[in-house]
């Protein structure tokens, strides 16, 4: 069991694998990752161990100016 | 009219018009606003995914029902088959864009630093498939002002990375000269502050500006408020427009895009038609020579 921060929200996670946090917390297939602001190409997400107190962001499209 | 090929990049524009998709009363606005124009590029963001949208929380769509219609009376959460359409909650909104078929240029806004903005670049590029990056990086939270110093700091990693980097900048000469020595292939020197409508603020920097950058695109983005500032921007030889709130905020945003097309074009014409040189006296435009009670001197005047 660890904390990391998802989005702005603390959350306690089982499996230190990103890819596992992403299947059970994307709620659009369509994203990207950032971890302690750096960016994790999908390509690495099963890559990933996740660790203590990291921030992880997910992104999607918005509309913009 | 002659061929008047707009390229960006590696990019050739079907529009000198280039439009942002954030705040517009509705969904189907925006998508009748956009079919109607079909700009040459449009503008998309990246945002955190929200409490609301992960798949943990339950009632996610009455939660986002709820927000939508506090934010805007007028906000349409139905497509025209009746179904629930909130772009944010399902990414309908991505699915609706990429059925345009219109380029695609990520910002960056929001970002504060060199390394936010790399970051949300490299995300928006694996997001939205492009190498383009609208490279906007906040300076001053009063009046949005892009931070100079970072703005070319970032867009010359950002270059060396391969993106096709569109700095939002000031009017500023030398920080223009600075980001071209950086590798950028077009510029993007605000009208006025984000959102404020103002016009061109500074119609003698910027006309400095293309005076002395006579080669390279440059496009007023931001701070346009009426299709007349957008012309007279086009009439300054400025190569293109990016603007969204003077759209999305008008009464009939569909309308109001269409004038914004119908200013642009006038704009172009008119500066590849060279404007006439002013006079400070007036000049007569009918010929006089001729005409029933014309006189040549004061002594044919008195008789």
């Amino acid at each position: 069991m660890m904390r990391v921060e998802l989005n702005g929200k603390l959350v306690e996670i089982q499996d230190a694998n990103l890819s596992v946090l992403l299947q059970e917390h994307t709620g659009q297939s369509v994203f990207a990752v950032a971890i302690n602001g750096e960016f994790v190409p999908r390509a690495s997400y099963s890559k990933v161990r996740l660790k203590e107190g990291d921030t992880i962001d997910i992104v999607s499209p918005m509309q913009g100016g | 009219m002659l061929n008047d090929e707009f390229r960006l990049y590696d990019l050739t524009l079907q529009s000198r018009l280039l439009v942002g998709t954030a705040q517009y009363p509705s969904p189907s606005i925006l998508k009748q606003a956009l079919t109607s124009i079909r700009p040459g590029m449009i503008t998309l963001s990246l945002r955190r995914q929200t409490a609301m949208q992960n798949k943990d929380i339950n009632h996610a769509g009455e939660m986002n029902a709820t927000r939508v219609m506090a934010e805007g009376a007028c906000y349409d959460s139905h497509d025209e088959k009746g179904e629930v359409s909130d772009p944010i909650s399902d990414n309908k909104f991505w699915d609706f864009i990429k059925s345009l078929n219109i380029p695609l240029l990520p910002n960056t806004a929001g970002c504060y630093s060199v390394k936010e903005a790399i970051t949300v670049a490299q995300m928006s590029r694996e997001v939205f498939e492009t190498n383009f990056i609208k490279v906007e990086i906040t300076g001053d939270d009063y009046n949005l002002q892009p931070d100079p110093f970072a703005l070319v700091e970032a867009c010359e990693k950002l270059i060396q990375m391969g993106f096709n980097v569109l700095p939002y900048c000031t009017e500023d000469l030398v920080l223009c000269q600075r980001l071209l020595d950086v590798g950028c292939e077009a510029l993007m020197p605000w009208g006025a502050p984000i959102g404020t409508g103002k016009g061109l603020m500074n119609p003698y920097a910027l006309s400095t500006l293309r005076a002395r950058i006579p080669d390279v695109p440059l496009l007023v983005d931001a701070g346009i408020g009426k299709p007349s500032d957008a012309a007279h921007a086009m009439e300054l030889g400025f190569d293109g427009i990016l603007l969204n709130t003077a759209i999305a905020h008008a009464g009939d945003p569909v309308l109001m895009a269409q004038a914004f097309e119908h200013s642009v074009k006038a704009g172009r014409m008119a500066h590849r038609a060279s404007l006439m040189q002013e006079s400070e006296v007036a000049q007569a435009s009918t010929p006089i020579v001729g005409t029933p009670f014309w006189h040549h001197d004061e002594k044919t005047r008195s008789e």
